[in-house]
């Protein structure tokens, strides 16, 4: 028997140094600098991969409930939210995709973690706004407890809303006064969803792999989502859910890829 | 050391066979699986691993919610508030505790409340089913007693020391373990099989086009009301929202008494509509009698505030400004939530004959 399998191992050294397949990857754990072909064995270190969105209002730091101003117009947000998908990291050993590519953004949380990242030079990464066109058509009661997209995500955004989820949302009061000197007392509604409003993004980034992890800091202004607005007492200019007002959705939609900066 | 361990293992086995009572053999309980109906999403992940769901537990909680034994006069049961036929809503606008004393908000109903994730009561203010199956036992306008009485009455009755022993393996009852027990029961409570899931969910039936034009109000723009209640699911957000009922909060200042928050001024949870044509009356202090009275609400006489919901967003002209056969037609549909499988499951009523 351990001859036998003396034979196996000897025969198995053999056949590997004849081929010259191997993991050509020089950032792998198991790089093979003899190798010419790669043969898909690349074995890497991986590490954890967290983003941080600095939410803004303009200059100031996102808050709720404070007023902030547009086009003029006092605003408060009472709600802030907006689906990211997606992300995949660019760099000299490829594309690489989150296995686990959705999360939700919170204007009041700035800490998230994706997951992990194989060690590697990265140059650019990607991601989008929205929810990616298969997803976005499944029920979301079937979606695992963690995941983003799951009813029983407690700020998840379907409604059983026929055309899937809403990418994002933005709510608050605003100022409708022709003179613009009264008070954030009107509601206002940004509803925001339908494939073909998935914002893709890209960003360019040095993004070197570190022992202990990295951190992608970005800066998400939330107030430029609403450039162009002219919020009245017409609430046709402070509203959409997006079918009933395509005009406003696609204007928002026009100002998500500026909101976003690497910090 | 190796005799050391051995005299610890001796030491275990000693105090665990002391575990075993001489009449209710080994404690061994059985997994209680829920049923999940198709369109609700799986309940695990909010169920407390301390208190696994089993089929004595679930029993037993069930046993609890109907004994006046929780009273301070043994008179009054949680069933007397949370009515099975009605949803476990109480018909009454405030319930009445074992004193005649009258509370000032209406008593909310028990479904799918294993997936509220936002704390309960009208405002929230208490974290998990565990905790909430404690306060109206102490609540002097309610059950009106203390736990240690209850903690005698239950440890003097043979019976409930003998199904505490078999769920639970306590020699010695507390009340977070009755807790515990009404909070399986209630996890139990599941409702997704009324005449809108076998439409919507499960696609077996038709709807009457008067439903199905309710149904289009409910889900658009139209009367609005997916926003907070959903679809499919559990018909709630469970969020705290001010849906414009009043302009002033002087009577009662909802989830602000809670969070201490101006912006929680005024706010209270969204309630599930499933079974809502059996639950009347309505609001957090029930003073709508018909769901028209509710209707008429949000068609004519939201009133504006500081907290106003931003959902609200007719708010401008008193609401959405249905017409009559809209109120009709929204009425029907509502109707469908009603789930008469839920209202007579007999896995729900009283265990007592």
């Amino acid at each position: 028997m351990k001859k036998t399998l003396m034979i196996l191992m000897v025969a198995s050294v053999a056949l590997t140094s004849c081929s010259k397949d191997g993991c050509i990857d020089p950032t792998a754990l198991n790089y093979d600098p003899n190798a010419e072909q790669e043969d898909g064995s690349c074995v890497y270190v991986t590490q954890n991969l967290n983003f941080t969105f600095n939410s803004k209002l303009g200059a100031a730091d996102f808050a709720f409930d404070t007023e902030a101003l547009v086009n003029g117009r006092k605003v408060k947000f009472t709600q802030a939210q907006m689906y990211l998908s997606g992300f995949a990291f660019n760099g000299n050993s490829g594309q690489y995709t989150l296995t686990d590519p959705h999360l939700l953004l919170k204007a009041d949380v700035s800490e998230y973690n994706l997951g992990n990242l194989p060690v590697g030079n990265y140059t650019t990464f990607s991601f989008s706004a929205g929810v990616d066109s298969a997803s976005n058509h499944l029920d979301p009661a079937g979606f695992p407890s963690s995941s983003a997209l799951s009813s029983n995500n407690p700020d998840h955004m379907h409604w059983g809303w026929d055309p899937g989820y809403i990418f994002f949302v933005l709510e608050g009061m605003v100022d409708t006064t022709a003179n613009k000197d009264g008070a954030a007392n009107a509601p206002f509604i940004f509803h925001v969803g339908l494939d073909a409003f998935r914002v893709d993004m890209a960003f360019a980034k040095q993004v070197n792999s570190v022992a202990d992890g990295i951190t992608v800091e970005m800066d998400v202004d939330w107030l430029k989502l609403l450039d162009g607005t002219n919020m009245t007492g017409d609430v046709s200019t402070r509203s959409t859910h997006t079918s009933n007002n395509l005009g406003l959705a696609s204007l928002m939609v026009s100002n998500v890829d500026g909101a976003f900066s690497v910090h | 050391m190796s005799r050391l361990s051995l005299l610890i293992l001796l030491a275990s086995m000693l105090v665990s066979s002391c575990n075993q009572p001489d009449d209710d053999g080994p404690y061994v309980t059985t997994p209680y699986v829920l049923q999940i109906p198709q369109g609700l999403p799986p309940m695990d992940a909010f169920i407390p691993i301390d208190n696994p769901m089993t089929v004595e537990g679930v029993a037993l909680g069930r046993k609890l919610f109907y004994d006046p034994i929780l009273s301070g006069d043994n008179t009054q049961a949680c069933a007397d508030c949370h009515n099975q036929e009605l949803g476990f809503g109480d018909p009454r606008q405030f319930s009445e505790g074992i004193d005649g004393s009258l509370g000032n908000r209406q008593a909310m109903t028990l479904i799918n409340l294993g997936w509220n994730q936002f704390g309960f009561f009208w405002d929230g203010t208490e974290a998990t089913l565990e905790i909430q199956a404690l306060k109206p036992v102490t609540n002097p306008i309610e059950m009106n007693t203390t736990w240690p009485e209850v903690e005698a009455k239950l440890n003097a009755d043979v019976d409930y020391k003998h199904l505490f022993k078999q769920a639970y393996n306590v020699d010695y009852i507390d009340s977070l373990t009755v807790a515990k027990a009404i909070a399986q029961f209630e996890r139990t409570l599941i409702s997704g099989n009324s005449k809108f899931d076998k439409w919507y969910n499960q696609q077996s039936i038709q709807l009457s086009e008067s439903e199905i034009r309710g149904f289009i109000l409910y889900n658009s723009e139209g009367a609005d009301c997916f926003h907070c209640h959903g679809l499919g699911g559990l018909i709630t957000d469970n969020r705290f929202r001010n849906n414009g009922l009043d302009a002033d909060f002087s009577a009662d200042e909802g989830r602000y008494l809670f969070t201490g928050i101006d912006a929680d001024k005024g706010k209270f949870r969204t309630p599930t509509l499933r079974n809502i044509f059996m639950t009347a009356p309505y609001m957090h202090d029930g003073r709508f009698q018909t769901l028209e009275q509710v209707i008429d609400h949000y068609s004519q006489h939201i009133l504006p505030s500081a907290t106003i919901d931003p959902l609200m967003e007719l708010v401008g002209n008193g609401g959405a400004q249905l017409t009559q056969q809209d109120k009709d037609d929204l009425i029907a549909f509502l109707r469908t939530f009603t789930d008469d499988e839920f209202l007579a499951n007999p896995e729900f009523s009283n265990p007592k004959p």
